[in-house]
C-alpha cells in the first residue's frame, strides 16, 4: 500500500479527533480537577467508551491476534478471565474509589494510598512505581503502531516514524484540553475500533471462508481450538490481568471522574459489552489468520499480514482503528502519569506549591513521558503480549496495599513501603533475567512476597488513625451516596 | 464488605475456580468451537447479566 494513503487516512482521522478535542477545549475550566478529572462530571456513555478504549489497546489487534495465532484458544480464555473478573471487581471497588474521591478530593490513586496510610512517602513510591512500569506499556503501543505502518506501507513508512506519529497525536489531544478531550476523543476511537473490526469480520468471512469459517478452522486447525497452555503460563499471565483494572492508574483515576452511581453502573455494563464484542472479534481474527496467512514465523505480524490482503479502504479503516486503540490508551496513560508526577511527587517536594504551578509541572512532563516511551519503543523488545503483561505484572507489588487500603484496618504505612519496594525489584529482576523459580512467573512471586511482608509488618506496626474512618466511610458508600443525592 | 457485597466476592471466587479448572480438566480435549470457544464466550455473557441484575437490585436506592 502506498504510504500516501496511510498519511491521508491519518490526517483525516486526526482532524476528526481535533474537532472533538476543540469542543472539549471550549469547556475547559480552571484547576487540577477540571484538567485531570473532567471536573468529576463524567456520565455513563463517555465513561464506558473512555474506559474501554483506554483498556483495549493495540495489544488486542496486534498482540492478542498474534497470541491466538500462535497458541490458540487459550489466549481467548486469558482475555476472558480478565474481562469477567474485572467486571466483578469493578462492581465492588469503583463505588469505593468514587465515594473516597468525592469526600477527600483525590486526584490520583497514589494520593489515595498516601492519604489513607497517612504517609506521603507512599504516594511518592507508588507514583515512581507507576511511572517505571507504565513506560514499557506505553512503548508497546508505539511498537504496535510502528510495526503496523511499516508492514502496511511495505517499508515506505519506517518503524521509527510510524511509532512517532501516535505520540504526536496523543500529545495534542491530551495537552491542550486535558481529560475531557481525552475522554471525548476516546469515545470516537472506541466507535472506530468497533466499526473497523466488524467491517473486517464481514469481509474475511465472505471472501476467505466461502464454506463457513468455523467448519474450515475446525477441520484445518483443530489443535488451535484445544486448550494447550500450561498451568504456570496460565497463572502467570492471568494473575496480573485479573487485578489490572484496579492497579493501573489511568483506569482507577477514571473512577474518580464519574458523576453519580448511575454513571458507575452505565460505565461497568458498557465496558462489559464493549469488551465482550471486541475480544470475540479479535479472537476470530487470530483464528482466521491461521487459514488466510499460514506459517508466519512472527506471530505479531499476523494482523498486518492479514491487512495486506484486504482492499485498501478496508485495510486503512482497520489500521486507523488499531492506531485509535493505541492513541486512546497512551494519552490516558501519559495524562494520568503527569497528574501523578505533579500531585504525588512535585507537591511532596514543594508542599506550598500553588495549584497552577502543580498543573504546569504536570503538563511539562507530558512531552517528556512521550519521548521516553518512544525511545523505549525503538529497542523493539520481545513479543508485544509478554511486554504488556510485564508492565501489569510489575504493579502486583502494590496489590496488597490497595486491597488493604479499602478492606483491612490493620494495614500500615510501614507494611506498604516494606512490601512494595522489594517485590517490584524482584518482579523486574525475574523478568529481566528470565527467571521462573519453581516454574512460577515473576508476578506470582511478586504477589507472594508483597502479601507476606504486608501482612507480617502490618501486625507488628501500628495502623494509622485514618484507616478506620476511611474504611468505614467507603464500606458505607451506599448510605453516603444516598445522603449525597439528598 | 457488607451483606450482599459478599455475593460479589463469591461470584469472583466462582469465576476463578471455573476458569482455572475447566481449561485443564475439559478443554484440553475439545478441538471444536463448541468446546473452549463456547465456554469462554459464556463466562462473560453470564457475568455481565449477573452484574447488571445485581446492580439493578442492590443499588436501586442510589439510582433514583
Amino acid at each position: 500500500m502506498s504510504p500516501l494513503w496511510i498519511y491521508l487516512a491519518i490526517v483525516i482521522w486526526f482532524v476528526l479527533g481535533s474537532i472533538i478535542s476543540w469542543q472539549a477545549r471550549k469547556r475547559l475550566g480552571k484547576g487540577i480537577a477540571e484538567y485531570f478529572l473532567a471536573n468529576r462530571r463524567m456520565g455513563s456513555v463517555i465513561g464506558a467508551f473512555t474506559l474501554s478504549a483506554t483498556v483495549y489497546s493495540a495489544f488486542m489487534m496486534i498482540g492478542l491476534v498474534g497470541l491466538v495465532y500462535s497458541t490458540g484458544i487459550g489466549a481467548f480464555g486469558f482475555e476472558i478471565v480478565f474481562l469477567a473478573t474485572s467486571l466483578v471487581l469493578l462492581a465492588l471497588f469503583v463505588p469505593r474509589f468514587w465515594i473516597a474521591g468525592k469526600k477527600y478530593g483525590y486526584v490520583t490513586p497514589a494520593e489515595l494510598l498516601g492519604n489513607r496510610y497517612e504517609n506521603r512517602a507512599i504516594a511518592v513510591i507508588v507514583a515512581i512505581i507507576f511511572i517505571i512500569t507504565l513506560i514499557p506499556y506505553t512503548a508497546v503501543q508505539l511498537m504496535g503502531a510502528g510495526f503496523l505502518t511499516e508492514t502496511l506501507s511495505g517499508g515506505g513508512i519506517p518503524y521509527w516514524l510510524g511509532s512517532l506519529i501516535l505520540p504526536i497525536i496523543a500529545f495534542v489531544y491530551a495537552w491542550w484540553a486535558g481529560m475531557r478531550s481525552v475522554a471525548w476523543t476516546d469515545a470516537l476511537q472506541g466507535v472506530i475500533m468497533l466499526i473497523g473490526s466488524l467491517a473486517l469480520l464481514g469481509f474475511i468471512w465472505v471472501v476467505f471462508f466461502p464454506e463457513g469459517m468455523f467448519s474450515t478452522i475446525t477441520a484445518s486447525f483443530p489443535e488451535k481450538l484445544k486448550f494447550t497452555w500450561g498451568f504456570n503460563m496460565w497463572l502467570g499471565l492471568c494473575l496480573p490481568w485479573i487485578f489490572f483494572m484496579l492497579l493501573i492508574p489511568q483506569v482507577s483515576q477514571r473512577f474518580f471522574m464519574l458523576k453519580d452511581v448511575s454513571s458507575i453502573r452505565g460505565m461497568i455494563i458498557g465496558f462489559g459489552i464493549f469488551g465482550l464484542i471486541y475480544t470475540v472479534l479479535v479472537t476470530i481474527f487470530g483464528l482466521a489468520a491461521l487459514h488466510i496467512v499460514p506459517g508466519l514465523k512472527a506471530a505479531d505480524s499476523a494482523m498486518p499480514s492479514l491487512l495486506s490482503l484486504v482492499p485498501t479502504a478496508l485495510a486503512l479503516t482497520i489500521a486507523i482503528s488499531i492506531l485509535a486503540a493505541s492513541v486512546s490508551t497512551i494519552n490516558s496513560i501519559v495524562l494520568s502519569l503527569s497528574s501523578i508526577a505533579g500531585r504525588d511527587i512535585v507537591r511532596v517536594v514543594a508542599p506550598k506549591i500553588s495549584e497552577d504551578r502543580e498543573l504546569l509541572w504536570g503538563k511539562l512532563l507530558i512531552p517528556i513521558m512521550f519521548l521516553i516511551a518512544w525511545g523505549f519503543a525503538q529497542l523493539k523488545l520481545g513479543m508485544i503480549g509478554i511486554l504488556s503483561t510485564m508492565s501489569s505484572g510489575g504493579l502486583m507489588c502494590i496489590l496488597p496495599a490497595l486491597l488493604g487500603a479499602f478492606l483491612w484496618k490493620r494495614g500500615t504505612a510501614a507494611a506498604v513501603i516494606s512490601s512494595s519496594i522489594p517485590s517490584v525489584i524482584v518482579i523486574g529482576w525475574f523478568y529481566m533475567a528470565g527467571l521462573k523459580p519453581l516454574g512460577l512467573w515473576p508476578p506470582v512471586w511478586g504477589l507472594i512476597i508483597s502479601t507476606v511482608i504486608y501482612v507480617i509488618v502490618s501486625y507488628v506496626t501500628k495502623p494509622p488513625k485514618k484507616a478506620a474512618e476511611f474504611i468505614d466511610y467507603t464500606n458505607n458508600w451506599r448510605a453516603n451516596a444516598k445522603a449525597m443525592v439528598e | 464488605m457488607k451483606g450482599n457485597e459478599l455475593q460479589l466476592l463469591w461470584a469472583f471466587i466462582a469465576i476463578i475456580i471455573l476458569t482455572f479448572v475447566m481449561p485443564f480438566a475439559v478443554l484440553k480435549h475439545t478441538p471444536t468451537f463448541s468446546g473452549g470457544f463456547t465456554f469462554f464466550l459464556l463466562v462473560p455473557v453470564v457475568t455481565i447479566l449477573y452484574i447488571a441484575i445485581y446492580m439493578a437490585k442492590s443499588w436501586k436506592e442510589m439510582l433514583k
